[in-house]
């Protein structure tokens, strides 16, 4: 479980600084993009516009051809045109289209040859108004006709010049529209393709968060779930332990109480140590099987009517074994008549047990008080003895399983060390039925310890 | 930050928004009332001859320049209606001026375009507003369109007989041509420019 991350903040920094950098040089690029992309819109639709522009002109190119050619028919023919219009009107239509090509709108828009061309077709026309009217006048002449005709055929041609200059002209104004819309599909490929490294530098810091979070609930979760087993695996052990443990005490009870015959005062003397290690022994795998079963969340509580004042005087009988071979006096300062709370009698007997016990440890003389009374609708209880005191930068951390206060290590004698658990194990018991636990301490002089429980214990599980 | 940013953006939307709103409804109400204020066009004769009456068929069969056929109401000829030009001048001449969208552009000189509306036209051969939808106008080289009759009744279109005082000869587009008020109306003129129909010959109301 060792971060694969040297130093997770810096990098995690520097990975930031780097997502945001990515986005606003992206945010930076799409909107260059984005101008560079109106622009090119904006000169292509210039482009087609003149493109239109000249289709314009050209399509009025074409009518006037068209109704030159009509009227050539009609002249040839001598016949009127299918549309009914005699060669007079004819030639009237005809006059109209020059009409329009004469116009600003169109002349504005040729291109300087094809201009110089429709200005020879428009006096060409001119000049053969006055054979038109002849013709006109006498259209059974055959000399009129072929003359008339010859004029608007130069005509035509002249006319028809738009067409080759339009296709002589067109691949030009093709080749620039082409270029024009080859530019605008590479400003569009650019623009989206910055999008989608946009996109992609949002979704690659998304993911990164996710893959992050992810990754540390796993291994959260990993290590809850070694810590569990853990903690099953050593809850059998200590049954296993227990048992053998059990039958050593109660057989080294059985020779001690002469079941077996009579026992000299050396052999009793050795039996008595012999069965204070087991007993030591047996309290020690207890406290591991309780520790264990709160971690592995099988540790109940079993609540029924318990009557404190009974459990107190218990406990101070106990206690009085304790502090036999100490220049130690114990004080009892117990509200007569307590409540009767709801709760486990025997864990609530191991919190007091287990904060005289520590008491008696660390107190080499002087006394050890036990109060006991009712406060704000809970129990208060309180143990204070006259031993070294426990620094306060420790006050905290000596509820911690496992943990013992320094001074406790470098100044008691090795048989007198506890577990590391009876503390965490009592603030477990404690704040399973709901209640509080904390240490007021001055080094040198004494310690109390403070348990509150309430009325009613909460139905609930360690956690 | 990114909800403080969306914050403004809401915030930005709620001042400009409405802003936005007002200015357009603004400019809409400009254009409404420069439409209402006055009429875009000059009456400049009476009407002789309108919705009712009969209409006088031209004496010399040659002065014909309109025939009009389909679903009219007030034939002068068979089931159709034949005018020549002083017919047509009596339903009363309006003229406006109007860039002429075939020969110039923009800002450029504007012709003044005179002869009666076609709504005075339509009344007085009898066209129904409610059941015409159409009117296919062909010109003397058989070119013809569809115009839509709503516009004709909606707006001062004038079936132009003269421009800057003077009948046009069908040289210059004559002897008749559509007219659309551009200068008084918004119209699309990538549309509207193939209803103005030059040297009209006949219309079938459709």
């Amino acid at each position: 479980m060792t971060p694969k991350i040297e130093n997770p903040k810096l990098t995690e920094r520097a990975l930031t600084w780097a997502s945001i950098i990515i986005l606003v040089v992206s945010a930076a690029a799409l909107i260059l993009a984005v101008i560079n992309l109106t622009n090119r819109i904006n000169e292509r639709s210039e482009a087609i516009n003149e493109r239109e522009d000249i289709q314009g002109f050209i399509r009025d190119f074409a009518r006037a051809q068209r109704e030159l050619l009509r009227l050539q028919h009609v002249a040839d023919t001598g016949e009127e045109h299918s549309h009914g219009n005699d060669l007079p009107t004819q030639r009237d239509i005809t006059e109209s289209r020059f009409f329009i090509l004469d116009s600003p709108r169109n002349q504005e828009r040729m291109f300087p040859e094809l201009r110089e061309t429709y200005a020879n077709a428009r006096q060409s026309w001119d000049d053969s108004q006055p054979l038109l009217n002849d013709f006109i006048a006498d259209p059974t002449d055959e000399e009129l006709a072929r003359e008339v005709d010859e004029a608007l055929t130069e005509i035509e041609i002249l006319l028809n010049n738009y067409d080759n200059l339009y296709s002589t002209r067109n691949p030009v104004a093709a080749a620039r529209a082409q270029r024009t819309e080859d530019a605008l599909s590479q400003a569009i490929i650019i623009a989206v393709a910055l999008v989608m490294i946009f996109i992609v530098a949002v979704a690659f810091n998304f993911a990164r968060t996710a893959l992050r979070v992810s990754q540390a609930q796993q291994e959260t979760k990993r290590a809850e779930e070694a810590n569990q087993l853990k903690s099953q695996f050593l809850a059998n052990m200590s049954h296993e332990l227990r048992t053998p443990l059990n039958s050593v005490i109660n057989f080294t009870d059985f020779v001690m109480q002469e079941i077996y015959g009579s026992v000299t005062p050396d052999q009793l003397d050795a039996l008595q140590k012999s069965s204070k290690s087991a007993h030591d022994l047996l309290g020690l795998i207890n406290d591991i099987l309780d520790i264990s079963k709160i971690e592995a969340g099988m540790m109940e509580l079993f609540l029924e009517d318990v009557n404190l004042n009974e459990v107190l005087t218990e406990i101070i009988d106990t206690s009085q074994g304790l502090i036999a071979d100490k220049n130690v006096k114990l004080q009892s300062e117990v509200q007569p008549s307590l409540p009767v709370i709801r709760g486990d009698r025997l864990r609530i007997q191991q919190i007091m047990l287990n904060l005289m016990s520590n008491a008696v440890r660390f107190t080499d003389e002087g006394s050890i008080t036990v109060r006991a009374h009712q406060q704000n609708g809970e129990i208060r209880l309180s143990v204070k003895d006259t031993g070294q005191g426990i620094p306060v930068n420790e006050q905290e951390s000596i509820f911690e399983q496992f943990r013992q206060a320094n001074w406790n290590i470098k100044r008691r004698a090795k048989t007198e060390r506890g577990t590391g658990l009876g503390l965490a194990i009592t603030r477990h018991f404690t704040e399973m039925h709901g209640g509080r636990i904390w240490v007021e301490s001055t080094p040198r002089s004494g310690s109390t310890f403070f348990v509150t429980l309430p009325l009613t214990a909460k139905e609930t599980n360690s956690s | 930050m990114r909800i403080k940013s969306l914050r403004w953006n809401i915030l930005g939307y709620a001042l400009l928004g409405p802003l936005m709103i007002a200015a357009l409804a603004a400019c809409s109400s400009d254009d409404e009332a420069s439409g209402d204020d006055e009429p875009a066009f000059t009456r400049v004769t009476e009407a002789e001859l309108s919705a009712g009456d009969d209409i006088p068929v031209p004496a010399n069969e040659e002065d014909i320049i309109l025939t009009v056929t389909g679903n009219i109401g007030n034939p002068n000829q068979g089931d159709a209606i034949v005018m020549d030009l002083a017919s047509i001048e009596m339903v009363g001449e309006v003229e406006y001026r109007v860039v002429d969208p075939f020969r110039e552009e923009g800002d450029a000189e504007e012709v003044v375009f005179r002869g009666p509306l076609m709504s005075d036209l339509l009344a007085l051969w009898g066209v129904s507003q409610d059941a015409v939808e159409t009117l296919n106008v062909v010109a003397l080289n058989d070119y013809a369109v569809d115009v839509p009759a709503g516009d004709l009744w909606e707006y001062p279109v004038i079936f132009a007989l003269q421009a800057d005082g003077e009948y046009m000869p069908v040289s210059t587009r004559g002897p008749a041509m559509l007219v659309y008020p551009y200068a008084d109306f918004d119209f699309d003129m990538d549309e509207y420019n193939s209803y103005w129909v030059w040297q009209i010959k006949t219309i079938d109301v459709q």
